[in-house]
């Protein structure tokens, strides 16, 4: 018999396994975690870094910051005081009345200072430390800058209105009667100058318009008051006290009057020693004026006779004319218009005088009265000495005015020659002509050569020693000097003979002939009736 | 600026955040590791899935032949008990065909079930390897811009000196 038939699942199947599945899940989980760990290890060895580098880092900038500190200390007071004196030197020269110097030497002078300070700092404290010193380096320059260029505005007001207060000194020194007119000039002046300063600052400008308007117009004060008692130092002066008391008291007022009475008193001594000091100059310029009218208009011919050219007595006029008040001028135009008449005149050979001749050439040297190119014409004109002798002292003349020789040791040395060449206080009457004579002409070769030799600056050492035998001066002398017996024979003749008897006297000579017969060193009667002697 | 605290804070923010960088790098490459492992592990589901059906199509086609097997057999029984194709015998044929199709029926739903198990198995893995992606990327961002911020405070650091 069937049955109802019942099934069951066949058994022949696949199944599918979880197995790869689970272990890839597994997988992916667990390498996740892995990677998660890298990555924690990776971040906490960036924190572990970042953490040594602060306190590395805050060592290491602790020591550089102590570092810059303390070597920009040093550093910033150095460049404090150099910014401060080159400020001073720019101030000393700079015009007060320019704003523009103080910003200038802000900007372009220290400004870059301060920076190139500032940028030797690298750390942040070192850096506040810097900020803070320049700024207070800053803030010190702006306000002494400041301070400086106003007070070197005020002292310049001070030296403008010094210039403005003398000026009205001096006016009102000369006019008195215009003090009111400047006591208002100087007060406005000062107060626009200073409300026109650019650089001044309130507290300055204060100060100065009290001190120096007040200052100002008490110098004008007392100017004008110096001025009415230099006019009248007799004025009477309390009328002016009562006006101007505010700048001027009675004392300061008798004193000035007194002065001011000394300085009339003075100032007539004054006039009377330059007036004569003014003669003494106009002597001095008649003699320079008579030595160029000579030397210009006097020339010699072969045998030393002077020619006169006729411009020399228009000019010797015209010194007179020149100089009145010149207390040697008449004397001087005198002497040259007689000498000039003399050389016009001649009807004799004079022969000269040696006592004149020998004055002459001694008083060359001298400091005092030293012979001048008058003294030559005085004594030509009066036929003491020829006209040989006149070329050859004035020669010396004009030398010895080129080149002075007149000193304390040139005096000794010719005091010396002279008594070597000279006899002199030998207990007789009577001089030495013979030795006049060659001291003359000693001192007419010498003196040239000397003169000569000292303008080359050749002159040797010794040059004036007369104790030295091979000196200059000592060879010069030796073709002048004389034996004993010589100048004693010399002295007698100039005596008339050895007996001593009274000399003949000198024969008058007219003629020509009678001139050539007498021996030279003769002494005879010119046709004038002067004493000559024949050279 | 100036060499100070901050330039020190600066690098060694600097340092902190470039490893930092390092291991986002580092979760990124796990992410990617997992997203990988999630992706094949998905494969694997749909893989099994179709392993299940190709499985319950062999279990139909088996319980077909036992069907037919049962059914000629009850045909066979009850014509030898001389009974006709009617009657009882057709209650008992179409009672044990419903049996059958009873069976088939619940094997094709267990084969549902079992790949539907298997599809969600795989769409699971397929939703963790996309987030393991998505943080990924969000690791690699992380590192981008940890090296970023690492830069700018060496460069911050540099630039106090």
């Amino acid at each position: 018999m069937a049955n109802i038939t019942s099934y069951k699942a066949p058994d022949l199947a696949l199944h599918p396994s979880e197995t790869g599945i689970n272990a890839i899940e597994g997988a992916a989980r667990r390498g996740g975690a892995f990677f998660n760990t890298i990555a924690d290890d990776l971040s906490a060895t960036g924190q572990r870094i970042g953490s040594t580098i602060r306190d590395a880092g805050d060592v290491a900038l602790q020591s550089i910051t102590h570092q810059q500190i303390s070597k920009g200390a040093a550093t910033g007071t150095e460049m404090a005081a150099d910014i401060d004196s080159e400020w001073n030197e720019v101030a000393k020269n700079a015009d007060p009345n320019d704003p523009t110097v103080r910003q200038k030497f802000l900007e372009q002078k220290v400004e870059p200072r301060l920076q190139e300070f500032l940028d030797g700092f690298s750390t942040e404290d070192s850096q506040k430390f810097a900020e803070q010193f320049v700024d207070r380096l800053r803030n010190h320059l702006s306000t002494k800058t400041a301070a400086d260029m106003s007070t070197l505005a005020g002292e310049a007001i001070k030296v403008n209105v010094a210039k403005t207060v003398n000026s009205l000194g001096s006016m009102v020194a000369n006019d008195p009667s215009s003090l009111s007119f400047a006591l208002d000039s100087v007060d406005h002046t000062i107060t626009a100058k200073i409300g026109s300063s650019p650089t001044l600052d309130a507290e300055t400008a204060a100060r100065v318009h009290g001190s120096v308007l007040q200052e100002a117009k008490q110098n004008i004060v007392k100017a004008a008051v110096v001025g009415m008692i230099t006019k009248n130092p007799n004025v009477d002066l309390d009328a002016i006290q009562q006006k101007y008391g505010e700048y001027i008291n009675g004392t300061e007022m008798r004193m000035f009057q007194k002065a001011a009475q000394t300085q009339a008193k003075a100032n007539a001594l004054v006039e009377k020693q330059a007036a004569i000091a003014q003669r003494q100059i106009d002597d001095q310029n008649v003699h320079a004026a008579a030595t160029k009218t000579m030397t210009d208009n006097v020339t010699f011919d072969q045998n030393g006779q002077p020619i006169v050219d006729k411009k020399f007595f228009e000019q010797a006029l015209d010194i007179a004319k020149k100089y009145p008040n010149a207390p040697a001028a008449a004397e001087t135009v005198r002497t040259m218009f007689n000498w000039g008449e003399a050389q016009q005149n001649k009807e004799a050979k004079v022969v000269d005088d040696p006592t004149v001749k020998s004055d002459l050439m001694t008083r060359m040297f001298s400091p005092d009265k030293a012979t001048t190119t008058l003294d030559l014409m005085k004594a030509r004109a009066e036929g003491k000495i020829s006209d040989h002798t006149f070329q050859s002292l004035h020669g010396l003349v004009t030398e010895l005015e080129q080149s002075p020789i007149k000193g304390p040791v040139w005096q000794d040395t010719i005091s010396a020659v002279k008594g070597e060449l000279v006899l002199s206080n030998v207990g007789l009457p009577g001089k030495d002509i013979a030795g006049e004579v060659n001291y003359a002409n000693w001192a007419q070769t010498f003196i040239p050569k000397y003169l000569a030799m000292s303008r080359a600056g050749t002159l040797p050492p010794n040059a004036l020693d007369v104790k030295d035998p091979n000196s200059m001066i000592s060879q010069s002398m030796a073709p002048y000097k004389r034996t004993v017996a010589q100048r004693a024979q010399d002295y007698m003749s100039s005596l008339g003979g050895m007996g001593g008897s009274p000399a003949a006297a000198p024969p008058t000579v007219t003629t020509k002939a009678q001139f050539d017969a007498l021996a030279s060193g003769t002494t005879y009667i010119g046709a004038d009736g002067k004493t000559y002697r024949k050279p | 600026m100036a060499f100070g605290a901050n330039t020190l804070t600066d690098f060694a923010g600097a340092a902190s955040d470039i490893f930092a960088g390092f291991g986002d790098d580092a979760k990124a490459q796990g992410a990617a590791y997992e997203a990988e492992n999630y992706t094949e592990a998905a494969a694997l589901a749909k893989q099994n899935a179709a392993f299940t059906v190709e499985s319950t199509g062999i279990q139909e086609m088996q319980t077909q032949r036992q069907i037919t097997a049962a059914m000629g057999t009850t045909r066979a029984d009850v014509a030898g008990a001389g009974f006709a194709n009617s009657g009882s015998s057709i209650d008992l044929l179409a009672d044990a065909a419903s049996q059958g199709r009873l069976t088939q029926q619940v094997l094709e739903k267990q084969g549902q079930i079992t790949e539907a198990g298997y599809n969600e198995q795989a769409q699971a893995d397929t939703n963790l390897a996309a987030a393991a992606t998505a943080a990924e990327n969000a690791d690699k961002n992380a590192g981008i811009f940890s090296d970023i911020t690492g830069a700018l405070k060496f460069a911050a650091g540099l630039a106090t000196l």
